[in-house]
């Protein structure tokens, strides 16, 4: 195990070192701009008390509101990225050091302001010689604080394509794979453990007592070293973005966080490296489909595998009845006129939905199809991803067409599902039709019978400014059109979710038995 | 030869908002060049707002303030607080996150004086108050007995070569021995520099050793203002009777 785990690291550590140098850079700069807005907020409290109930009483609320749920509502404001990412980290690091800085200018006491004042200081040069100064270590745990805050927040920007140590926890989600999740989660503590360590050493060096001191320019010393360090993390910030918009010839690919969209963005990005001189970008695991079908919109990836069902309803939100057919027509021409997106040909199979229960009870009670559970529903429980409750096709559905009812939903992640149902916390689950996961967890799907569910034929889209602008992208991904069948996709997921294979190799390996990459 | 006046005050009375009665009523003062005046009196009778109300750090109510013949506020009231006065405070106030060296001349700094002055005028102070450069110049305050504390806290003071020391009860947290030797220094530093120095007490002993006049004050008035030889002889009112009689231990 531990052998493994030195392996898995090996094989991982370059990744993991551009993922910690994207997660510092996140941290790095979501603190300076914290500290910029925060510290100056602070001084101008303690001299104007009518704005200090305000900002120190809505400061601490904010800090309530949950981080991811703040990221998902900026997103369609602010887009993908790193600068959402930042203005959320940014957010939420004011507090802690609004807080402190006012907390440090407060509790000065009385007898160095009466010094400084009897003394003839201006207000600005006690601030800096006095004030400032004294406050310090208090301003610096406020840092502290902040820092380990926003380093623990730092992880959820994977979600939104930003980069990090998260992009391992999410990854490791996506996929189940807890040593993935430690690769994200020990060096983002670790991290969080290294800069609390650097901080205060830092206090420590600011406030060392050297007996031998050019005592007149000290201060000055101390403020230049402070600019000096914020300057230094600005300018990685501008190179890395610098670097990041420099590549010419490049086309940005994303995906859901599940392991079959994993696959087909990956079966995508290898043909396409193949088959053209494009460089691809890969933004996989964004997360659900809102925020990934805004990525494309805004220009923050140019190619996804969508559903054409997940479009129909969730995207446009048509209403489905579940009698309407040649959806993917539909969808297609709707893509088309409102957003200027391009469906191109179906990779073959439909990722639909259904319920799924374990096969010992589908024998127990003998059942085949969906109707054949709806009067047991009432004592059954049933785990489902947050999307079942509220999408047209899922609840909704089952309860108008087959009349269920069922005694509670446990809402989870889609990959938590399998865990729920293994232990028996759930007894039925809303699967899809490809999963991996059905085989080897003994789960039977029940048939749609009343065929309620709408086509789930999965296709890649695609910004159609980029299929004109590279009309080879199309010619590169047509030898999978078509060829991906239901059986073939459920055989792909299971080797990431049960083997844990990782999809870019398992996207090789089909690519590869299928002899679609050119011959060298 | 006849003692010109430094400072005037005339009429002042000082009324904190809020506060019914007057903490300074109708006062009205001379202080004269080169000598030392001590305010003596009880907690809350206005002795230190009398003293902040000299550099500008409390206005009064009514009455004016002359400096040199001229009204306070003709003065540039930051300039009369680093140049004029030297203030010595009760609680020190010594900066802690700086040396010796740094207290003593942030004012000279704060005015722009050449490094090379500075560093001079430090090691004049600390030779003055007798403490040795080479040991105390980088010390930092809380490496510094009380006493030493305080010294330093005169020489600040003393930095800018001010004309008029305020000193609102410098040596009361001191212990009896460290606060006679600094007694002395005070005497030593009046006649050496020919500083006008007020000083606040409320040590009758150490008004006596040190004032060449001694006002007692009491709710906001001057009760008696006068030579100590006067104010033992022919006391005015029975407070300042009461006050010699229990200070002096008879």
């Amino acid at each position: 195990m531990a052998i493994e785990f030195i392996y898995f690291l090996n094989e991982n550590f370059s990744s993991l070192l551009q993922k910690t140098f994207e997660h510092i850079n996140l941290v790095a700069a979501s603190l300076l701009f914290a500290s910029v807005i925060a510290i100056p907020l602070g001084i101008l409290i303690v001299r104007f008390p009518a704005i200090r109930t305000l900002l120190l009483k809505t400061g601490s609320v904010s800090q309530t509101i949950p981080s991811l749920a703040m990221l998902a509502l900026l997103v369609p404001v602010l887009g993908l990225g790193f600068m959402p990412t930042i203005l959320v980290l940014t957010f939420y690091a004011i507090y802690p050091i609004l807080r402190n800085t006012y907390t440090g200018l407060q509790n000065i006491p009385l007898e160095y302001l009466e010094a400084a004042e009897g003394l003839g200081f201006l207000s600005f040069q006690k601030l800096v010689y006095v004030e400032l100064p004294l406050a310090f270590p208090m301003i610096i745990s406020g840092l502290r604080l902040a820092t380990a805050t926003t380093i623990g927040i730092a992880t959820i920007a994977a979600f939104i394509g930003a980069g990090g140590l998260g992009d391992f926890i999410t990854q490791g989600l996506a996929l189940n794979d807890s040593s993935l999740i430690l690769l994200g989660a020990i060096p983002t503590a670790l991290l969080a453990l290294i800069f609390d360590y650097g901080i205060s050493r830092f206090e420590n060096y600011l406030y060392r007592r050297k007996q031998k001191t050019t005592s007149a320019s000290k201060w000055k010393y101390k403020y230049l070293l402070l600019g000096g360090t914020g300057l230094l993390f600005l300018g990685g910030y501008f190179f890395l973005n610098l670097q990041r918009n420099n590549e010419s010839q490049f086309i940005i690919i994303g995906s859901k966080n599940f392991p079959e969209q994993n696959i087909l963005a990956e079966i995508m990005a290898q043909l396409i490296e193949d088959k053209t001189s494009l460089k691809v970008i890969r933004k996989f695991n964004l997360g659900s489909t809102a925020i990934v079908h805004q990525a494309l919109l805004n220009g923050e990836i140019d190619l996804y595998p969508e559903y054409v069902g997940t479009a129909y309803l969730t995207v446009l939100k048509e209403p489905w009845d579940g009698t309407q057919k040649d959806l993917f027509t539909k969808v297609k021409e709707s893509y088309k006129n409102i957003f200027s997106l391009r469906w191109l040909a179906p990779f073959g199979f439909s990722n639909s939905q259904s319920l799924a229960v374990r096969k010992d009870f589908a024998e127990a009670n003998n059942l085949k199809c969906l109707s054949d559970l709806v009067p047991l529903s009432k004592n059954l429980s049933v785990a489902a991803p947050p999307e079942f409750l509220k999408r047209p096709d899922g609840l909704l559905n089952l309860k108008k067409f087959y009349g269920f009812n069922f005694r509670n939903i446990i809402q989870v992640s889609p990959t938590l599902m399998y865990v729920t149902i293994k232990h028996q916390k759930a007894d039925i689950i809303a699967s899809f039709t490809t999963d991996g996961k059905l085989k080897s967890s003994n789960l039977m799907i029940l048939k749609d019978d009343k065929n309620i569910y709408p086509s789930y034929q999965a296709a890649p889209v695609l910004r159609e400014a980029i299929h004109l602008k590279y009309p080879q992208i199309e010619k590169a991904l047509s030898p999978i059109f078509g060829v991906i069948s239901e059986q073939k996709m459920i055989d792909l997921n299971s080797k990431v979710e049960e083997q844990e294979q990782l999809p870019s190799a398992v996207a090789r390996e089909f690519l590869r038995e299928n002899h679609f990459f050119s011959e060298k | 030869m006849k003692n010109k006046n430094l400072i005037e005050l005339k009429n002042i009375s000082k009324i904190y908002p809020g506060r019914d009665i007057p903490t300074l009523d109708n006062l009205s003062l001379n202080i004269q060049e080169g000598e030392s005046l001590v305010l003596i009196g009880s907690s809350g009778s206005g002795k230190t707002t009398l003293l902040k109300l000299l550099n500008g750090l409390e206005t009064p109510t009514s009455g004016s303030i002359q400096i040199k013949g001229k009204d306070i506020n003709s003065y540039d009231i930051l300039d009369l607080r680093r140049s004029f006065f030297g203030y010595v405070f009760q609680k020190i106030g010594l900066f802690p996150h700086m040396t010796v060296k740094e207290n003593i001349n942030i004012v000279l700094r704060l005015t722009k004086k050449s490094p090379k002055f500075c560093e001079k005028r430090v090691c004049e102070l600390l030779d003055f108050i007798r403490l040795s450069p080479d040991l105390y110049l980088d010390r930092y305050p809380d490496e510094l007995s009380g006493g030493e504390q305080q010294r330093v806290g005169v020489a600040r003071a003393l930095a800018m070569d001010s004309e008029c020391l305020l000193m609102d009860e410098p040596f009361g947290a001191l212990d009896a021995v460290t606060r006679c030797e600094l007694q002395d220094e005070i005497i030593r530093l009046k006649e050496e520099f020919k500083k006008t120095i007020v000083f606040i007490t409320h040590d009758i002993s150490e008004a006596f050793k040190l004032g060449d006049r001694i006002a007692v004050m009491q709710k906001g008035k001057i009760e008696q203002i006068s030579s100590k030889e006067t104010l033992y002889g022919s006391p005015k009112t029975p407070f300042v009777e009461q006050l010699v009689q229990t200070g002096l231990g008879v």
